[in-house]
């Protein structure tokens, strides 16, 4: 696991989370250069969208090797919006 | 039955009743006053006004199932099945029964205020051949204001095969629109504002197409669904809007978060994001400390009791400076100080007597190479003999936490609340700025804050209230700017009000904001937003290449704030309030 890749939120959701089937809706920021986003569908990662930032739902496992991968740049958790009314 | 009584329009109504039962009525919503029209309830009932004698004795008026309310004089108010009609025409103390008037045109009070009518009258602009996105709570698609207008609706929250930018939820068109539904009736709301087709309450680009995303809102999907709505939007060579009432406060405030990078690589000529400012004025969310090398500063933090009460606090700092972080509890017991951890898990908790406190510090955020750190405290439940009211900040010391930091170098360290229903924040630090989120503070969206156009109304039972707003200014709801890094936002303001637009059936609505069976009253700038987007759906169809800068540049250079510099900004009104005039 590549702690530097994880933001803040992601670090402390993995330290919560008791249950290892656990899975975390997140963002994935490639590496300049990486945009093909190689590496992830060989982890199992089906990730959406296009371009550097993509999102995906991974377990645990698979956030710790994404942050091994060289074309990943950051790994963020993604958070729960609220209606502005 | 003594028509010449009956109001012209109640006449034509009780005629189609009499002929056609109460489907005759389904189409005079709008017009009447009605109750409800549920098969198998009671007979369809009017709210009214009955023109009387003066001071006449009315009580016999119950055995027709009249429900008169409280006061005399020569006209009352009142429900009136409308099968006892006849029987109250024929009442010689009656001399004209009226069907209740609704509320005043708040959306067109507003757009008036904004001078989208004489925009649209001048340029015979409508919305036609541009696609207005809503990612929200879903859709209403079968309320009259969008009748054949919803082109395609991802549910996220259905099982189905997804979507190509997301492979989850079931995407919805035609007759299966009704599959999915608005329960939380936000979505349908907005999207009446920004291009509802109603003979009352009509939107600001009526005749614009719809794709709706119903979102579970979380961030990472908010962001699916944008590119779903662009994609659409180009398989059917249209230029598209995206409105996004959503905000959150869980992140850096400077644009660099994952849906700001999203949303400003999604947006080019024809795409166009609007996002809501946030309603977090009023909430004490921020604070900004500066600590000198070796010193202490203080932050308060009055944590909410009750189940799943916990309180998130983020801090941001430069990249270049240190600090270590601990949280002191409501019996003044401290975490150890902690600085960056940048070798292994950069997590840390602590079991106190009064809750578990999680403190996460990692290293420079790879996204803007600044210090994010992120403090998690969920209370022990409140002591059996001492019950705290849900959802309250305990009062005394119970539920005063405070977060400790010192400078390892000297640091400016702003500090958010994540949720100001949870915890809010005290003490001399606390600053009534920034407070505009993602994906507010993306740099590509135009941000929106809210204007207060209207502040009395009367609800369908014909009870007036009144909202604790200043009429024909800013919202105090309305969050502050500028970003982190200076960066101005919000861009500019837009009735947010209080606004009259569709309704839902599926959602709950408390009855003081009920207006019809059709509409309801709802404030916010999730209400200014879709004013905004509605407005670039016309400026779209005039001119479909429109990029975001241009479209902010041209929205700004009609904006002022009141008693303020010509092209100057404020934190709270972004560049002033828009006026469409001779946009």
């Amino acid at each position: 696991m590549d702690w530097a890749k994880l933001d803040a939120a992601l670090a402390g959701a993995l330290a919560g989370s008791c249950d290892s089937d656990s899975r975390f809706v997140v963002f994935i920021h490639l590496a300049p250069g990486a945009e093909d986003a190689a590496g992830l569908e060989e982890l199992g990662v089906e990730a959406g969208g296009d371009g550097a930032v993509r999102t995906a739902t991974v377990s645990g496992p698979q956030i710790g090797a994404l942050s091994d991968l060289s074309g990943i740049r950051l790994l963020r958790l993604s958070r729960r919006l609220r209606a502005a009314r | 039955m003594r028509y010449e009584k009956l109001s012209p329009g109640l006449a034509a109504a009780v005629q189609d009743f009499q002929g056609e039962g109460s489907v005759g009525l389904l189409g005079r919503h709008h017009a009447l006053g009605l109750v409800s029209l549920a098969p198998g309830a009671k007979p369809p009932r009017l709210v009214v006004f009955l023109h009387t004698d003066h001071d006449a004795d009315l009580d016999h008026l119950g055995s027709l199932g009249v429900e008169l309310n409280e006061g005399g004089g020569g006209v009352r108010t009142g429900i009136v099945p409308l099968t006892s009609l006849d029987a109250l025409s024929e009442d010689s103390a009656v001399h004209r029964i009226v069907p209740a008037t609704r509320l005043r045109l708040l959306l067109d009070v507003a757009k008036g205020a904004v001078n989208v009518p004489a925009f649209r009258s001048r340029t015979g602009l409508s919305g036609k051949g541009v696609v207005v996105g809503v990612v929200d709570s879903g859709i209403e698609a079968g309320h009259d204001s969008f009748t054949g207008r919803v082109h395609r609706l991802w549910d996220q929250t259905l099982n189905g095969k997804g979507v190509p930018e997301g492979r989850y939820g079931l995407e919805l068109k035609g007759s299966s629109l009704g599959q999915s539904r608005d329960d939380v009736g936000h979505g349908t709301h907005v999207a009446g504002i920004a291009a509802g087709a109603d003979d009352t309450y009509e939107g600001v680009a009526p005749a614009a197409q719809l794709v709706v995303v119903k979102s579970d809102l979380l961030n990472a999907h908010v962001a699916d669904g944008i590119r779903y709505v662009f994609r659409v939007a180009a398989d059917l060579g249209l230029p598209a809007v995206v409105n996004l009432s959503l905000g959150g406060q869980d992140d850096s405030h400077d644009g660099t978060d994952s849906l700001s990078a999203v949303i400003d690589g999604a947006v080019g000529p024809g795409r166009i994001v609007c996002c809501a400012a946030g309603n977090e004025g009023n909430d004490n969310i921020h604070a900004q400390v500066r600590v000198r090398r070796g010193g202490t500063r203080t932050i308060g933090c009055a944590v909410a009791a009750g189940p799943g009460a916990a309180a998130s606090l983020i801090g941001w700092y430069g990249g270049a400076e240190e600090l270590a972080v601990a949280v002191v509890s409501p019996s003044n017991v401290q975490t150890p100080f902690q600085a960056v951890l940048t070798e292994g898990s950069p997590v840390r908790s602590h079991a106190l007597a009064e809750g578990l406190v999680r403190v996460i510090t990692p290293g420079p955020d790879a996204g803007n190479g600044d210090h994010g750190f992120l403090i998690q405290i969920e209370p022990a439940p409140a002591p059996a003999m001492l019950p705290a009211p849900a959802g309250r900040p305990l009062p005394g010391r119970r539920g005063a936490w405070r977060l400790r930091v010192k400078g390892i170098t000297d640091a400016n360290l702003d500090v958010w609340s994540v949720d100001a229903a949870n915890a809010q924040l005290t003490g001399r630090a606390v600053a009534d700025s920034m407070k505009v989120g993602a994906p507010g503070t993306a740099t590509g969206a135009v941000t929106v804050a809210s204007y207060t156009t209207k502040t009395t109304w009367e609800d369908f039972f014909g009870q007036p209230h009144q909202a604790g707003l200043e009429l024909n200014d800013i919202s105090d709801f309305s969050s502050e700017g500028p970003r982190r890094d200076g960066g101005r936002k919000p861009d500019l303001a837009a009735p947010g009000a209080m606004i009259v637009s569709a309704l839902s059936v599926h959602a709950a609505v408390l009855p003081d904001f009920l207006i019809d069976g059709l509409h309801v009253l709802m404030a916010g700038t999730s209400m200014a937003t879709p004013f905004v987007s509605g407005l670039v759906a016309l400026l779209l169809e005039r001119e479909s290449s429109l990029g975001p800068e241009e479209v902010r540049q041209l929205l700004r250079s009609h904006c002022a704030v009141p008693g303020g510099e010509p092209g100057g900004w404020d934190p709270k009104w972004g560049f002033g309030l828009v006026n469409a005039w001779d946009l």
